[in-house]
């Protein structure tokens, strides 16, 4: 039912409540007023569940992948460290530099 | 030393100065920071665009919650000045306004907390995003990462890295195919000696 079908039925509910006794006219009255603030209090639902179908990947597993990747790449970096000292020493020895 | 050794020194050149990231790669993956920051100005935007306009139909909306709450309080006030209605009567009457006033509450704190999801699910995007160039920013480090192994060519030969020497090499090359003088002369130029 669109908000404009809804408007309609509320319309059609409320001329039906006319030749009622006052109390019984009033109550109807205010549940039908409760009826619009509930379709007031649903103005952001369609944006909300919108938003809340976007499924997005862990947090922790993206974390844990940079953390293992930046592990990996200065591990790395180190072993051409070590290899460049080993290899300069090399050199040294064998009187290349 | 002898041409040997020489021999395996120069494949040893070759392959370091073959094993680099492409430059075009390299660049890429620093345009991929720009980019991707500019994915995070543009959902930043969005996201601010949507709340403040969530903001202003709460507003609204509370707004006419709040209309229907007055009618409804003036429409029981007029019905209990009738003096005519039983105990019973305004006893319905009452908790018929209770209940109003009730639902009043519930959908305003509702809108709230659909105001409060929306801005959670767009901040949540956000850090994403953020997220996401940080995955990318690891994986430069390691696209960047052989200026490391340009750091052997560095100790090693003195170069100011993998591009000199490629020029080195292509200059020196086609003089060692020359002859063992002009072996020896580029030797000594590489400042490499025999023990």
């Amino acid at each position: 039912m669109t908000k404009q079908e809804l408007d309609e039925k509320i319309e059609e509910l409320e001329q039906a409540l006319e030749g009622l006794p006052p109390l019984q006219k009033t109550l109807n009255e205010s549940k039908i007023g409760q009826l619009k603030m509930q379709i007031q209090g649903m103005t952001l639902s369609d944006i909300k569940e919108k938003l809340e179908t976007i499924s997005l990947p862990e947090k922790n597993d993206i974390e844990a992948n940079i953390e293992a990747a930046t592990d990996a790449t200065q591990a790395q970096n180190k072993r051409v460290d070590a290899f460049n000292k080993v290899y300069g020493f090399i050199k040294g020895r064998l009187g290349l530099g | 030393m002898n041409t040997k050794t020489i021999g395996g020194f120069l494949i040893l050149l070759i392959t370091l100065s073959a094993c680099g990231t492409p430059y075009q790669v390299k660049k890429l993956s620093v345009k991929q920071n720009d980019y991707l920051d500019a994915a995070i100005e543009a959902t930043a935007i969005q996201s601010e665009a949507l709340v403040l306009a969530s903001e202003k139909l709460v507003l609204q909306a509370t707004e006419r919650i709040d209309q229907l709450a007055k009618e409804d309080t003036e429409r029981f006030s007029t019905l209990l000045a009738d003096e005519t209605l039983s105990a019973e009567e305004v006893s319905q009457a009452l908790t018929q306004y209770a209940a109003s006033m009730e639902t009043a509450n519930r959908n305003k704190i509702k809108l709230l907390e659909d105001l409060a999801t929306i801005r959670e699910q767009s901040q949540e995007l956000q850090e994403y995003l953020k997220q996401l160039k940080q995955v990318h920013v690891a994986l430069d480090a390691y696209i960047q990462s052989e200026k490391a192994g340009e750091a052997v060519v560095n100790d090693v030969l003195n170069l100011p890295g993998i591009e000199a020497l490629v020029q080195q090499m292509n200059n020196r090359i086609p003089t060692l195919t020359n002859g063992l003088n002009q072996l020896n002369q580029t030797i000594e130029s590489l400042g490499v000696t025999n023990d």
